[in-house]
């Protein structure tokens, strides 16, 4: 199992150029073994730029990247062995299905891992397995597939490199409600199954407080929350005043704590939303 | 020509957009079948439907990128079939696409929103007033002479619906216009649309993943298989949980929760929309006692 951890970290594009631009700076935390990070923040935030930076995709301007307590930048010639301990599914991923069919296209991570055959294909189907992708579906061309199965498609051939960390960009962009709660769901059945560690970037808030245990909320590069989901959406007005929301019903039980119902806010799913509303107006109102 | 005139003389000219017995397919492949549909002039009408259910079809045939494999489409009374109509067409109707980066053609942002305008060829004075009044009308009077690509996903989407706007058009399409940004983007492009709508009187169809979106519109219709499964207002779409559910979609999270509410014995309407009525209902409630 594998922790990551940054110290210091910053990421300036064009540096030394007229238009240099800092994306990420001051970036020191842990990401522990085990736990479901949400990252949030608007557009700009530095929040892809910071994923990028786990698996050594690209290399940090100042700070450093710890996988496992190596400085993963100290000795290029581990980078390799590190990186495929943190697998990266960035925004659209389909775009880059490439093979001939979706079988090869999963195939091509562990086959780069060297394994024999029969591993490569155990890996296939445990991976198409957490996916829903059926055997007939694997001998398809990836082209042919719907925006959402082409989705999982490339998810799979990540998580057949059997990633420690799993880094999600927005894994859900696009899709329609059902192709949205299906990727959710398989992120959120191999976090339990495997005890992996799973980084999801969402701009949901819905989703982040329903799925994460932990929250990062990135603002204008640097780190402006890293807590758990209940601590950071207490703090809803700053949240707002950066131009971000908070989950639907906490939103409401806010506006309902204020106009004097006595409700407990927070909360952020629907469920325990409706049981306190529940609870409340069966007090203040029924007797 | 002939047909405009027909159109006329049956008076159902006031739909500005009409699918009449429309199918299309893709080769082999049937993307919509049979599809009668009518858009009025000043509505505003939000198409729902899982990836794949034949939404940006439609959107395409609309302004005649597509033209039916049957039936016909017809924009302010032309076929859109008819080759001569499509610039005709294209003025009266324009469409916003997912990603701004691919509609985007000029570096500064008032000379991309007047790339449509000139090439109508119009008078350059007429061009500065249609430009202005577009960037206005997207609030975006301080970016006017920035770099699109320094602006954000929500300013850039925002840029493209101005380059629509500069057409004076009497209908927008926007396919997914807010799928790739944030919330914050996403609420300000959604302000524009909805007061083009209401102040401008401009016909907009919005094709869209997001349900607290199309609680916005006057009507939605569900795509589903290449036909409308659903049509109604989205109280009357939304209060159908199981049926919307069972075609991919969702209702929106206030909804879901004024039906666990009411199931808990609370009495508040099922067919609860957006935020403020819940909170007004369970308000009232206290209120009604003391």
């Amino acid at each position: 199992m594998s922790v990551i951890r940054l110290e210091n970290v910053g990421f300036t594009y064009q540096k030394g150029m007229p238009d240099e631009k800092t994306a990420v700076s001051e970036v020191s935390l842990t990401f522990k073994e085990g736990s479901f990070v949400g990252v949030i923040g608007h557009t700009g935030s530095g929040k892809s730029t910071l994923i990028q930076m786990l698996n050594g995709l690209i290399k940090p301007t100042a700070g450093s990247v710890f996988i496992d307590d190596e400085d993963i930048w100290s000795d290029t010639s581990k980078l390799r062995d590190k990186r495929f301990k943190v697998g990266l599914v960035l925004q659209y991923p389909e775009y880059q299905l490439f093979e001939e069919t979706v079988k090869k296209d999963i195939a091509f991570g562990p086959r780069n891992l060297g394994l024999s055959e029969e591993e490569i294909e155990e890996r296939i189907i445990e991976a198409a397995g957490y996916l829903h992708l059926s055997p007939e579906l694997l001998e398809r061309s990836p082209f042919d597939l719907s925006g959402g199965e082409k989705r999982r498609a490339a998810i799979a051939g990540v998580l057949a490199m059997r990633p420690d960390v799993l880094v999600l960009d927005e894994p859900t962009a696009g899709l329609d409600p059902k192709g949205r709660k299906d990727i959710l769901e398989v992120i959120d059945n191999y976090h339990r199954k495997e005890n992996k560690t799973i980084i999801l970037v969402s701009h949901s808030m819905d989703d982040v407080a329903r799925y994460a245990d932990t929250v990062l909320v990135m603002n204008s590069g640097k780190v402006m929350y890293y807590d758990t989901v209940e601590e950071v959406f207490k703090h809803s007005s700053e949240l707002r005043e950066t131009g971000l929301n908070i989950p639907t019903v906490t939103d409401i039980l806010l506006t309902l704590n204020e106009r004097g119902i006595g409700v407990d806010t927070d909360i952020y799913t629907v469920e325990k939303a409706a049981d306190t509303i529940t609870a409340a107006v069966k007090r203040e109102v029924h007797i | 020509m002939r047909e405009y005139i027909d159109f006329y003389e049956e008076g159902i000219v006031s739909s500005l957009i009409k699918f009449d017995n429309v199918s299309f397919s893709y080769g082999k492949n049937s993307v919509l079948q049979d599809i009668d549909l009518s858009v009025e002039k000043g509505e505003f009408l939000a198409v729902l439907g899982y990836n794949g259910s034949g939404k940006s079809t439609m959107a395409k045939l609309i302004n005649g990128i597509l033209v039916p494999s049957s039936g016909k489409v017809y924009v302010d009374g032309m076929d859109t079939s008819d080759e001569k109509n499509l610039s005709e067409i294209r003025k009266k109707a324009g469409m916003v696409f997912q990603n701004p980066d691919n509609q985007i053609v000029a570096t500064i942002v008032e000379e991309d929103v007047a790339f449509a305008p000139e090439n109508l060829g119009l008078d350059p004075k007429e061009i500065r007033t249609r430009v202005d009044d577009a960037i206005k009308a997207v609030g975006l009077e301080k970016h006017i002479k920035d770099a699109p690509h320094k602006l954000s996903g929500g300013q850039k989407q925002r840029v493209a619906i101005a380059g629509v706007l500069a057409m004076r058009p009497m209908c927008i399409i926007l396919d997914e216009p807010t799928a790739m940004l944030d919330p914050k983007g996403r609420s300000l492009v959604m302000n524009v649309i909805n007061r083009l709508n209401r102040e401008n009187g401009i016909t907009v169809v919005l094709i869209t993943h997001f349900m607290e979106e199309a609680v916005l519109a006057d009507r939605i219709i569900v795509l589903a298989n290449g036909k409308i499964a659903m049509e109604g207002t989205p109280r009357t779409i939304f209060s159908e949980k199981d049926k919307v559910t069972s075609l991919g979609l969702e209702v929106p999270p206030v909804t879901e929760l004024a039906i666990k509410l009411s199931e808990n014995g609370i009495k508040v309407s099922k067919d609860i929309i957006r935020p403020e009525e819940l909170i007004e209902a369970i308000t009232a409630l206290k209120e009604d006692i003391h």
